[in-house]
């Protein structure tokens, strides 16, 4: 089990960057979300 | 643009906070480093029992109101609670081996956990059961409005279950002498930053659900008027 501060410190950094990498895809994916309905609500005009 | 800033806002605050966590704390005496994971495990549990009570009121909202922006709402905090349950099932057996040498017990704050982490994911299952092609999702909204509300009733049980039936779970928070002023002060900060989180996806979980909606509403009036047409 991780018992050393270096352990810890990598564990923490993966779960940062984990954290950071899901919502930023969360992120792209409304923005694309966005994106598509202007244009159906252009399409449709 | 405005998400992006509250994203990096979000970010750099948790950055911020964990070095504090890592920098400034010294190790605990008898647990040593592994002492950490707290520093995001009750944060996280936080913004769990947050996302979850806000998320039940709005489905009791809804099921009085009918609304379909309270069910939006309600959406986004139960999916943001979940997310957070899944983080704190995962950080409390990290903890957990090192410290009563297995991953886990039948604690009672354990066992209540688990029950409302089991809640949140037939709630999620519930919704994408019955959402269909057109966007809409009124069966799924009722049942799970009430799977919502059956949840948060195991909030206060989470919570008192250390003092109800003594389990071994520690409860340094319900204590007033529980943590020294500069490990409160990390802890503080940490919720802080884990709370600006779960809003953070809530936010975003919300106008994805919203926009879809919106999409398929749009798409399937289209393809009836391109219908009538032909």
């Amino acid at each position: 089990m991780p018992d050393t501060y270096g352990s810890f410190v990598i564990g923490y950094s993966v779960l940062v960057l984990l954290l950071f990498a899901l919502t930023g895809m969360l992120l792209k994916k409304v923005l694309k979300l966005e994106k598509d309905l202007e244009a159906i609500k252009n399409s449709t005009k | 643009m405005k998400y992006w800033f509250l994203y990096f806002v979000t970010f750099l605050s948790l950055l911020g906070s964990l070095l504090y966590v890592f920098l400034e704390l010294p190790p605990e005496i008898s647990q040593g480093y592994v002492q950490k994971i707290f520093f995001f495990h009750v944060p996280s549990a936080f913004a769990m029992y947050f996302a979850l009570i806000s998320g039940a009121i709005l489905s009791g909202i809804f099921l009085f109101e009918r609304k379909q922006i309270y069910d939006q709402l309600a959406r986004a905090c139960l999916y943001t609670a979940t997310f957070f349950s899944i983080l704190v099932i995962i950080s409390g057996p990290i903890w957990a081996k090192p410290i009563w040498g297995v991953y886990w017990t039948w604690d009672p704050r354990l066992t209540t956990t688990f029950v409302v982490f089991i809640l949140l994911v037939g709630y999620c299952f519930i919704r994408a059961l019955f959402q269909d092609r057109e966007g809409s999702n009124h069966r799924g909204s009722l049942i799970g409005s009430i799977v919502a509300l059956l949840a948060v009733l195991d909030v206060p049980l989470v919570h008192y279950s250390v003092k109800l039936w003594r389990g071994v779970h520690p409860s340094v928070i319900q204590k007033s002498d529980g943590l020294p002023e500069n490990y409160r002060m990390g802890l503080e900060l940490m919720v802080l930053s884990i709370l600006l989180l779960a809003g953070l996806t809530t936010v975003l979980f919300y106008k994805l659900i919203k926009i879809s909606e919106l999409k398929a509403d749009l798409l399937s009036r289209a393809l009836k008027s391109g219908g009538k047409n032909a």
